[in-house]
């Protein structure tokens, strides 16, 4: 599979080198070789660290965000995830989306746990250079409801074959100039199948949220408090939601709004999460994947954004111009006269 | 408080100016001017404010409810320092001159004095007579001691001498309920003496009494209502709740039929010839709401034109005339029979020859506007001349001047208007005085003196509780005692008890002793609703040391005891609630400041047309220094091509005049050739750069008006451009003054009404149009009678007084052809005999044939359209302009020359069509609101608004587009959003679109609020 | 619908009304006396749109029954367009409620003008009896384990 990897490598160096940005952001090998992170790179000779495996064990679009000088000019790594919720701090002016040059790659699903190279396909899938059926159990949850697989909203996207081809599709003409400085040849990729992916999408939410739609409204109340009967407060999910950036929380114990020094926090710690991510929710996966608890908050938090979605004929991070759907009004609003939207 | 009719205004008799009529035009004309620094005498016959307006349900074209909009004012004149109400009473006779007036008037007796009575009904129970309710048109019942309606301000009970048994029997069943013995059977009508400098008239009108003409079976049919019945029938408040019933039997009507012009346009006796200008809007607002209330209404509007003349009532009448089951007939009609079953029958021309009688369940009398009552006696007691209507006969070029000097008027009595002109005319009779008596400005007008405020800051909340008893309106119900005990056992609470009335003058002196001796550090009074006395406590607050909004109230009273008075437990239990809930918000509250800024007291006036010009006359008049900016390199506007008008203003001539006033008063500065290039700030504070051909500028300013007016179309249809015969209404005009020989040769000329408008690229009607053909018609009649006149029209928009040019024309036998707008006219050049001549081709809608005329010259009424500019102004000023690109008004009705942003105002076309006459209305309405700001030395922001923090806010702007006002701005340099107080309305949105929580609204923090709400869970 | 412990049950109801609109409403329905179930206690705010979704869940996860939001008819908002936003906000609340498994019903949005008096009181006595028989908010019987407070470093 290194093939690929050459290819995004030499595209990135190329960025580097014509100065057509100050930094790179991605995953990469760690100093030991084996342990893969995220890093942000300046130097062209630590390029070729970076990796295009199916392990990704943070959000780049939150670190980007946190960690990210948004005056520099930077390149992304980015899986369809990432990208979109790049584009949902863009509305949130923390990153400027002119200072980003986003790298997409084609991602059929990630896995959380670092168990030999693994890179995941839309059938199939190779661990450690084998070659194997997909399994689906092996993939994250959210990946599995993931109806995003082919980063439209990156400036240039990268596709995968299994026999280590990269093909490479530009989407805008920032794309056209990352392009140009890069001595491999690029192809232009034909159209990604992506109705099967769709397919499985729409399989695991059926599941994911049916089980929970079709119990019982006391029994899903049950359910949910003894979720969040574990909750031991760590933060964790806010801290890895790409969709949280704020400087300061508002469910931090001085705020007034959940009392400090108890756990499991009130209910309300996890409603006003909802409320804050409910709109915007990338599916990304990172709050489920950072719980220590393993309380399935992702699958709630995508849940109520496809819902909300639903009500507003909003999807998160596809469109830079649409605001929030419950932070803004728009012109349809004046010409209803109901109390329902819609 | 010492008074309950009035707030302690000095009442030493001597004012600045008086307001006779308190009527919504009275009671903008007295808010502008005590808010630009004059005392003001505000004087209604009627024992309440409002007038019509607050009679009305909904208003057109937007359908705002109008009690909402309107009560806001009735509390703000009541507790403005600068104005004094005299409710009651009647004026007797002016004496004097400008300047200098002696007004006496008559105070009526109420027999409830006015001092005592608190407004709790506690006396009503106990009187025995039932009289029919005037405010809902007679077709419900109050008693013979009586609230005049439940938002009536001052809120004091009055006594029908006439029923009352007392004046029969010596019946006094209210006396002993009256705990504040306020009931005095002996009161006498007591003479009055108040010295003004000017008067403001402003009586407003009367509906016309069909009862003047039997052939309506008004009175006698009872299915037959007026408009104005109802509007009370239609209204949530009204005297079926809201219900849309018929009076004979209470059942729903499904067919209802509306008749226009009832007593108007009418020369047979009993009816009035002039159009009363609103009716068209009001019964297609009706036949809407109508609808509304139940969708399988029917309803049917016979009418003769439909005058949709005014800003967005194309786009209204539009939606109505397509719902489902509403129709427009343009018939006349004759009232036929009453049915056994209450039905009415109504006959109408159908198909232009056959006569059809069709059924109707109820039928709406569209009552036009008359003369106030006894209105040759109140123009006696004035000195005051009446026009041939008997309306306020007014000066030909200022329509809010009267026949006396000093003596101004506004609203409906100079003729029928709708809300809005009459708040423009208000606006601008407020400015005419603030030119009379620019120099006694602010000696008379009086800001309360206070103690200085104690500081609590880092102080343990303690709070106050006062619970009132209301008499027994709250105590009759919920147990006051039992919530006194409660309410001392809740932590923070430093001092509990209770009065009989908490907001009594001996009362609300003991809570102030009471916050200075215990040193009381926020206070809850738990009585009635915050929105009528909220401010009153305040004030007892601020007299106690204490900052004003550390108050809360709890209201026990309209939410509580007179809403649950059959569960007496459950009500006591609720009121312990509120009451916990009222001083855990307590607890949490933090005193508020005021933030001051000072005001640049110069205006920027943008346009130097007729209205711009007027405008800035008037407040350079006012003594305020004025920039005028003109982008042509003359001053004039559109007004340059007018010459005569309708009433016959010599309009060149005042143009000239104008011009040399403006341009020799040594507090304007001209611009002319110069445009406005930026701008910023807001109101008190703007800066804007104007760029002329040898400067570029930097004007500080503290208020801008926009007068950029508006241009006319050029058509592109009816050989216009191609044939030299064709001319617009304006090239005409022009042609007429000049004295061109084309036009005075023409043996037959045809106008053709509503090019480039009233179509579906401009549904909007230009105004203006059809009173300009009329007077160029006229014109041309009166130099040669035997020429032949066509005007081929759709509606004649002749609105008002403009209808007795339209018949004087019809009189002249110029020929009125209507076509409907899918059958044009078709005009064409032909030779006919020799003679070149335009034939104009138009079906006759009475004989049903195409006809055919050979004119020597065709004149087009081409659409009046918003000023290219427009776009640039509104990208400038951040100003919002309508679908049809004409600026946007703050309100439709109550705010004409507002905008949302404050410190901006609006006059002339720029904000629609309009005449010369409306549009010097507007102007000096533009000068009189501008003052209010102008006038002040500081301007204060109210202390809840919203705050930023910034060591929380991470710069994500969510707030800045949320906020409406303008009111926060990103700064770039720090990354994060600020609040400008000052423009900032509080509303909160900005917060909640907060996820950081950064921003909070003051006195709506998350810890208020969630205090209230936490003890509550 | 009675409780366990013998009581009828009397839902508990918040209400944030608009000050400009449906407070005023709510007033009318006061001065015309006409009489609604005594279940709703009402926080004032200036604009519905200060009904914070947080404030609204604090209010529900706390055992409340049903809360109320009032506010001006669209085109009437005194700020021009809060009550817009606040219908979008109760639409994903109501959602959210729907996920968590509350019903959706327990909170409810009217637009109600000063003069709709009867509006007001007919909103609330309908609001009441639905919740009646809804029955209590199933988090006021609910027993959560108890919280841990953890030891506060010094």
């Amino acid at each position: 599979m290194a093939k690929c990897a050459e290819v995004v490598q030499d595209i990135l160096r190329g960025m580097l080198r014509e100065r057509l940005v100050d930094e790179v952001v991605a995953f990469g090998r760690g100093l030991t070789g084996s342990d893969i992170l995220p890093l942000f790179i300046t130097d062209e000779q630590d390029i070729d660290r970076i990796v295009t495996t199916s392990y990704c064990p943070s959000s780049l679009a939150k670190l980007v965000a946190r960690y990210g000088d948004r005056n520099k000019k930077m390149a992304i790594v980015v899986r369809s995830c990432d990208a979109r919720g790049l584009v949902e701090i863009a509305k949130r002016r923390q990153v400027k989306p002119e200072n980003l040059y986003l790298v997409g790659i084609e991602c059929y699903g990630v896995v959380r746990e670092k168990r030999g190279e693994v890179y995941i396909f839309a059938d199939k899938m190779e661990v450690d250079g084998e070659m194997m059926p997909l399994d689906e159990a092996a993939l994250s949850p959210n990946c599995r409801r993931c109806e995003y697989p082919v980063p439209t909203m990156a400036d240039i996207s990268c596709r995968i074959e299994p026999e280590g081809d990269c093909l490479v599709t530009v989407n805008t003409e920032k794309g056209k100039a990352m392009l140009a400085t890069a001595s491999v040849p690029v192809q232009d990729a034909p159209p990604s199948d992506v109705a099967a992916i769709k397919e499985r999408a729409a399989r695991w939410q059926e599941k994911d949220f049916g089980d929970i739609k079709r119990m019982e409204p006391g029994e899903r109340l049950d359910y949910w408090l003894s979720q969040f009967d574990r909750c031991i407060k760590c933060y964790g999910c806010r801290d890895a939601c790409p969709i949280c950036v704020c400087k300061e929380c508002c469910l931090e114990p001085d705020r007034g709004l959940i009392k400090g020094g108890e756990y499991p926090p009130e209910t309300l710690f996890h409603a006003v999460r909802l409320t804050h991510v409910g709109e915007s929710c990338v599916n990304c996966g990172q709050c489920e994947a950072a719980c220590p608890m393993e309380i399935p908050v992702s699958k709630l938090y995508h849940m109520l954004s496809k819902e909300v979605g639903s009500i507003f004929n909003y999807e998160p991070g596809l469109d830079i111009d649409s605001l929030p759907p419950v932070s803004m009004v728009d012109e349809e609003d004046l010409l209803k006269t109901g109390v329902d939207f819609g | 408080m010492e008074e309950r009719t009035e707030s302690r205004v000095p009442d030493n008799r001597i004012g600045d100016v008086m307001v006779i009529g308190a009527g919504v035009s009275g009671i903008q004309a007295a808010l502008d001017l005590a808010g630009s620094g004059f005392k003001v005498y505000l004087v209604d016959k009627e024992a309440a404010i409002g007038g019509k307006m607050a009679q009305l349900d909904k208003t057109f074209p937007t359908n705002d409810c109008s009690m909402c909009i309107l009560s806001p004012k009735f509390i703000e004149c009541f507790r403005h320092p600068n104005i004094k109400l005299l409710t009651y009473h009647e004026v007797d006779g002016v004496e004097g001159a400008a300047g200098d007036f002696t007004v006496t008037l008559t105070k009526k007796p109420r027999y409830v004095k006015d001092d005592l009575c608190l407004g709790c009904p506690t006396c009503v129970r106990y009187c025995p007579v039932k009289i029919p309710d005037k405010y809902n048109q007679n077709l419900s019942s109050v008693k013979a001691i009586y609230l005049p309606f439940p938002q009536a301000v001052p809120n004091v009970f009055v006594i029908d001498r006439e029923a009352c048994l007392f004046f029969q029997k010596k019946c006094k069943s209210c006396v002993p309920a009256c705990r504040n013995k306020a009931i005095d059977f002996y009161m006498e009508p007591e003479k009055v003496e108040v010295k003004v400098g000017a008067v403001i008239l402003a009586p407003g009108y009367e509906t016309f009494d069909p009862r003047l003409r039997a052939d309506y079976g008004y009175g006698r049919m009872k299915n037959v209502v007026t408009s104005l019945d109802f509007e009370r029938v239609v209204c949530a408040s009204g005297p079926y709740s809201g219900e849309i019933l018929r009076p004979s039997d209470r059942k729903h009507p499904k067919r209802i039929a509306w008749l226009q012009c009832v007593g108007s346009r009418q020369v047979t006796p009993g009816g009035n010839s002039y159009c009363s200008a609103v009716c068209c809007m009001y019964a297609t607002k009706q036949a809407i709401l109508a609808k509304e209330h139940d969708a399988g209404i029917e309803a049917t509007i016979f009418h003769n034109d439909i005058r949709a003349y005014g800003k967005d009532f194309e786009r209204f009448y539009r939606r109505a005339a397509s719902l489902p089951g509403v129709r427009y007939i343009r018939s006349y009609v004759t009232m036929g029979k009453e049915l056994p079953n209450g039905n009415v029958t109504i006959k109408y021309s159908f198909d232009e020859s056959e006569v059809k009688e069709e059924e109707f369940d109820l039928v709406v009398l569209s009552v036009g506007l008359t003369p106030p009552a006894k209105v040759e006696e109140l123009a006696g007691k004035l000195s005051i001349e009446l026009n041939q209507h008997q309306f306020c006969s007014t000066d030909a070029h200022n329509p809010l001047k009267t026949s006396r000097p000093g003596v101004f008027t506004c609203g409906a009595f100079q003729r029928p208007m709708d809300i809005p002109e009459s708040v423009m005319s208000a606006s601008g009779a407020a400015a005419l005085c603030g030119e009379l008596l620019a120099e006694r400005r602010g000696q008379l007008a009086r800001e309360r003196e206070y103690p200085p405020e104690r500081d609590v800051s880092g102080q343990e909340p303690k709070v106050g509780v006062f619970a009132c008893r209301c008499g027994t309106n709250i105590g009759s119900v919920v147990d006051v005692p039992s919530l006194v005990q409660y309410a001392s056992k809740l932590g923070n609470v430093a001092h509990v008890e209770e009065s009989l009335y908490a907001c009594s003058a001996d009362t609300a002196k003991h809570i102030a002793e009471t916050i200075r001796d215990k040193g009381i550090n926020a206070v809850v009074v738990a009585a009635c609703t915050p929105r009528t006395h909220e401010s009153l406590f305040q004030d007892t607050l601020r007299e106690a040391g204490i900052n004003k909004y550390l108050f809360v109230m709890a209201n026990v009273r309209e939410h509580c005891s007179w809403v649950h008075a059959r569960e007496k437990e459950m009500a006591t239990q609720k009121a312990k609630d509120i009451a916990r809930m009222a001083v855990a918000r307590a607890a949490h509250l933090q005193p508020l400041e005021e933030l001051e800024v000072p005001v640049s007291k110069r205006a920027l006036v943008i346009g130097g047309g007729l209205s711009g010009m007027t405008c800035a006359l008037s407040l350079a008049n006012q003594g305020f220094e004025v920039h005028l900016v003109e982008k042509d390199s003359r001053l004039g506007g559109m007004a340059r091509k007018l010459h005569f008008t309708l009433e016959g203003i010599d309009v060149q001539a005042y143009l000239r005049d104008l011009i040399q006033k403006v341009g020799q008063h040594p507090l304007v500065r001209v611009s002319t050739g110069a445009t406005v290039i930026g701008t910023s700030g807001y109101v008190g504070n703007f800066t804007t750069r104007v760029m002329s051909e040898v400067e570029v500028e930097e004007v500080q300013h503290g208020v801008t008006i926009i007068a950029t007016g508006a241009e006319e179309y050029r058509p592109s249809e009816y050989l216009y451009g191609q044939d030299d015969r064709v001319l617009t209404l304006l090239e005409l005009e022009e042609r007429i003054a000049g004295g061109d020989a084309s036009v005075a040769g023409a043996q037959s000329l045809v106008m053709v009404q509503c090019v480039g408008c009233r179509d579906e690229n401009r549904p909007y009607c230009s105004r203006v149009c059809c009173g300009q053909a009329i007077k160029c018609a006229l014109k041309l009649k009166e130099v040669n009678p035997q020429r032949d006149i066509y005007i081929l029209y759709r509606d004649m928009m002749t609105y008002g007084f403009k209808e007795d040019y339209y018949r004087e024309a019809a009189d002249r036998e110029v020929k009125f052809i209507r076509y409907e707008p899918e059958d044009k006219p078709q005009v064409e050049a032909v030779e006919e005999n020799g003679r070149s001549v335009l034939r104009v081709t138009v079906t006759d809608p009475v004989l049903g044939k195409r006809l055919a005329i050979d004119a020597d010259m065709l004149a087009l009424a081409a659409a009046v359209v918003p000023s290219s500019a427009n776009n640039d102004i509104s990208r400038l000023f951040k100003l919002p302009l309508n679908q049809d690109n004409f600026f946007l008004e703050a309100h439709a009705k109550l705010r004409p020359v507002d905008f949302a942003a404050d410190g901006i105002f609006l006059c002339g076309t720029a904000h629609y069509p309009k005449d010369i006459s409306e549009a010097i209305s507007q102007a000096y309405g533009a000068a009189g609101r501008a003052a209010t700001i102008l006038s002040k030395d500081t301007i204060k922001a109210s202390g809840v608004v919203a705050e930023i923090d910034k060591e929380k806010c991470n710069g994500c702007q969510l707030c800045v587009q949320a906020c409406y006002f303008g009111a926060i701005s990103f700064n770039e340099q720090l990354g994060v959003s600020e609040v400008n107080p000052v423009l900032c309305k509080g509303c909160g949105n900005c917060a909640v679109v907060c996820p950081s929580r950064a921003c909070q609204v003051e006195g709506f923090r998350d810890g208020q609020v969630l205090a209230q709400v936490e003890a509550y869970v | 619908m009675d409780t366990a412990d013998g009581k009828r049950f009397e839902p508990k109801i918040l209400g944030f009304l608009c000050n400009w609109c449906c407070y005023a409403g709510a007033d009318l329905a006061g001065v015309s006396r006409l009489q609604y179930p005594p279940n709703i206690r009402a926080i004032r705010v200036m604009c519905s749109a200060g009904a914070d979704p947080a404030y609204v869940m604090k209010a529900l996860l706390g055992g409340v029954d049903g809360v109320f939001i009032g506010g001006c008819h669209p085109g009437e908002c005194h700020y021009t367009s809060g009550n817009y936003y606040t219908r979008r906000r109760v639409a994903m609340l109501k959602k959210l409620m729907e996920i968590l498994g509350l019903e959706p019903e327990r909170l409810r949005l009217e637009w109600v003008s000063a003069s709709e008096g009867a509006l007001f009181a007919e909103a609330i006595k309908d609001f009441t009896e639905k919740l009646k028989s809804l029955g209590p908010n199933p988090l006021k019987v609910k027993k959560r384990p108890g919280a841990v407070v953890g030891v506060k470093r010094s």
